[in-house]
């Protein structure tokens, strides 16, 4: 009779990456053969990163049992520096991680010494550096590695930071992740003297590299590495700018193991003064030429030369670009952007751009054709001063008519996601802002005539994006942290007491002039969007009634949701009909709970 | 075309070709004796057994060849059995284990898959008393050894 151990062993590992270290846990205490079979992944990855995990690890029985598996142990985390040490000491030594991740923050090698003196044998190495170098020595089949600068502070070792770069395992390195913290870095802290090189040649290195290479080329080249992320611990990706932090340093001698990395495809990185940005893609541009994804995560950056020569740090032309909010980012990082990869670009993400001139986006709405993803600033991350990428519908418009150029979108069938505000459309019907105020626009924008030939272009635009999923008209969820600047009361939602505030600085949060999506403004243009699950016009003055809805049932059947739709309205001429409009909307979403389009209701 | 299949109870089983494909074992076996109209015995697979698997085949008959696709989490894979292969896989649980081994066998990669990932949902978020319950397993720790394992791996229970 067939039961769980008529499986055979390579069954039963099939089963085994299903569950979770909880299940393993409960696994190991059915029985003993299922102790047996259940023991070596409960211990496969280890992760002591928390006060609970520490001190369980600290107890007789879990110290013991750590020790008794340790030659199960593949994936290793820990920010606590005695669990550095375990990693050296003791028999059998641990040789075969693959993946090591040591966060120690600014651990000071001195208080081990005080904290665990019961377990120093003497064999521990005399600083954290060595302690890690031997931790790599010993695991040379690592394919992920992630250290912070707890792992390489300067005072416990001269050069510590080159020593452990010379120790990085070659072979199989996969994903190198390195995090430097907040304080500044000098040169002189970092004792390089002696090895590299000084400021002097750090200058030179900004005028050519190549005086460095020889010390270089001569190690081991990191062929197995494709992913390499330098980043700051901290304040990094928080998506708010700082402001006055100013500038920290990695030196560009942190960066200089990329001349070891041939085989790099993806980078991540975080914020860097202008001189470090410089090094970088001088680098990148001549030792990575596989290089074509680029995630960049926070920039202090206010001058626009290190942008550009970022953009043109790749070979290859950029497919993956992602790029934090700054205000630097202007038409010649553009322009540098398309020269390398408007053949390649396939992600773009910008989460600002206030420096971006007044159409110059459609430079690459009409070229960029392999694009599948615009992405801009997500959710909760817009801030008052984040300018998304848009489109002066208006201009573009009579620029077309006109005849002066022809800016007709590429963007095709490839389209997936399509974050884009749309601006300056003229709507005659949209009169007064949200909190009830008029609102004061150009008079072009009154012409009814005008704003439907100018929405039917756009519609055209986007009708060729048959394969998009979602279409965002811009968002509208701003960082918490802006509400607590103008008025802590208002954190709760989005309010038109905050839009109005920011408008006496000159920001417009909400959009008047946009897209309608009604059908008079020829929303059947959009008929073959047929993968459409997502629209998002919340940050817009649209027009969609109950017609709208139902045709959006019935042409749009993969429609989940609108975000946006329970909009009030009150910007709009017939606000008098507001309730009723309201209603309606309401009544016919009641009867379809499932979803908007028809696909729902198979 | 069909193709006549034999199970170890020595029963026949006629099935289109297209769907007998689905066996990795049985195409490479096809390939190898060409055009022939000779029954396939499958020793291994009992007539109840491979009833279901031929249910399951018939079912996916249309489907793409699969890829194996890596991601880095398994885990995240873990929850998406289709609708149809989960009713499908609703079978007492030694149906199951002989689903899985015929499956292994006669290397049908998907069904294979979706048998594994339907035992992981057995043990998933049960208490060890819970999954001997469920696979009729004897606990044969003492209590010492069992409050010895507990202790040892409280690093386990949260995070």
């Amino acid at each position: 009779m067939a039961s769980f151990f008529s499986l055979p062993q390579e069954i039963v590992d099939l089963i085994i990456p299903h569950l979770t270290r909880e299940d393993y846990a409960s696994c190991v205490l059915v029985s003993h053969a299922w102790s047996d079979l259940f023991t070596p992944s409960l211990y496969r990855t280890i992760q002591i990163v928390k006060e609970h995990g520490r001190a369980c690890f600290k107890t007789p029985q879990g110290c013991t049992a750590l020790a008794k598996n340790r030659h199960h142990i593949r994936e290793f985390e820990t920010t606590f520096l005695d669990f550095v040490f375990f990693l050296i000491t003791g028999r059998p030594v641990i040789t075969n991680l693959v993946s090591l991740t040591i966060h120690l923050k600014d651990h000071r090698f001195s208080s081990l010494s005080s904290d665990s003196r019961g377990e120093v044998k003497a064999d521990v190495p005399k600083s954290t550096v060595a302690a890690v170098i031997t931790i790599l020595n010993n695991n040379p089949g690592l394919r992920s590695l992630s250290l912070d600068r707890g792992c390489f502070r300067h005072t416990d070792d001269e050069g510590g930071y080159v020593n452990l770069i010379t120790a990085f395992p070659t072979t199989r390195l996969e994903r190198l992740e390195l995090l430097f913290s907040d304080s500044m870095v000098t040169l002189q802290e970092l004792r390089l003297e002696s090895t590299v090189g000084t400021i002097a040649v750090v200058q030179q290195f900004v005028k050519g590299y190549r005086t460095l290479v020889p010390l270089y080329l001569g190690q081991e080249q990191f062929l197995a590495l494709k992913e390499v992320a330098i980043t700051m611990a901290g304040n990094d990706g928080g998506g708010n700018r700082g402001g006055a932090r100013g500038d920290y340093r990695y030196t560009p001698i942190y960066l200089l193991f990329l001349l070891r990395c041939p085989n790099v495809e993806r980078i991540r990185i975080g914020r860097m003064d202008v001189m470090t940005m410089t090094c970088l893609s001088k680098l990148l541009a001549s030792a990575c030429p596989k290089l074509d994804c680029l995630e960049w995560t926070y920039s202090t950056l206010n001058s626009e030369e290190p942008i550009v020569l970022l953009m043109r740090a790749t070979t290859l032309g950029w497919k993956e670009l992602r790029l934090p909010s700054m205000e630097a980012f202007g038409i010649l990082a553009l322009e540098a952007l398309l020269e390398t990869s408007v053949e390649t670009l396939e992600v773009l993400r910008i989460e600002s751009a206030e420096r971006l001139g007044k159409n110059d986006i459609l430079n690459l709405l009409s070229s960029a054709r392999r694009l599948k993803r615009l992405e801009g600033a997500s959710d909760g991350q817009v801030v008052d001063i984040t300018k998304e990428l848009s489109v002066d519908a208006y201009a573009a418009y009579q620029e077309y008519i006109g005849g002066q150029r022809d800016r007709s979108w590429v963007l095709g069938p490839s389209m997936e996601y399509f974050q884009l505000s749309i601006e300056q459309v003229p709507r005659p019907d949209v009169v007064s802002r949200q909190g009830g105020q008029e609102l004061i626009v150009p008079q072009s924008t009154r012409d009814q005539e005008l704003s439907y030939e100018i929405q039917r272009w756009i519609y055209v635009q986007l009708s060729r994006m048959t394969g998009l999923k979602e279409l965002i008209l811009g968002k509208q969820d701003f960082h918490p942290e802006i509400f607590v600047r103008y008025n802590p009361s208002w954190v709760s939602m989005y309010s038109i007491a905050l839009e109005e505030r920011l408008l006496e600085d000159g920001i417009h949060s909400f959009n008047y002039l946009s897209m309608e999506f009604s059908l008079e403004s020829g929303l059947e243009l959009l008929e073959g969007l047929k993968e459409l699950r997502v629209l998002d016009v919340r940050r817009i003055a649209h027009n969609i009634g109950v017609k709208e809805l139902d045709w959006m049932h019935k042409n749009w059947p993969e429609l989940e949701s609108i975000r946006g739709l329970e909009n009030r309205r009150r910007w709009s001429a017939d606000s008098g009909n507001e309730k009723e409009f309201k209603a309606r909307v309401d009544e016919w979403l009641d009867a379809h709970p499932r979803g908007i389009g028809s696909s729902y209701y198979h | 075309m069909t193709v006549i299949l034999v199970s170890s109870d020595n029963q026949d089983f006629k099935v289109d070709k297209e769907v007998a494909e689905r066996s990795i074992l049985i195409k490479n076996m096809l390939e190898d004796v060409g055009e022939s109209d000779s029954p396939i015995p499958l020793p291994n697979v009992t007539s109840a057994v491979l009833t279901k698997v031929i249910e399951y085949c018939e079912h996916h008959r249309n489907d793409p060849v699969q890829v194996p696709e890596e991601t880095d989490d398994p885990r995240k894979r873990s929850n998406d059995i289709e609708e149809w292969d989960m009713k499908f896989m609703q079978v007492d649980q030694e149906m199951l284990f002989e689903i899985i081994l015929a499956a292994n066998y006669l290397d049908i990669k998907p069904l294979l898959d979706v048998g594994c990932k339907t035992v992981a949902n057995i043990i998933k978020g049960k208490t060890p008393e819970e999954i001997r319950k469920a696979f009729n397993i004897v606990n044969d720790f003492t209590p010492e050894e069992e409050a010895q394992i507990k202790k040892e791996n409280e690093w386990a229970e949260d995070r």
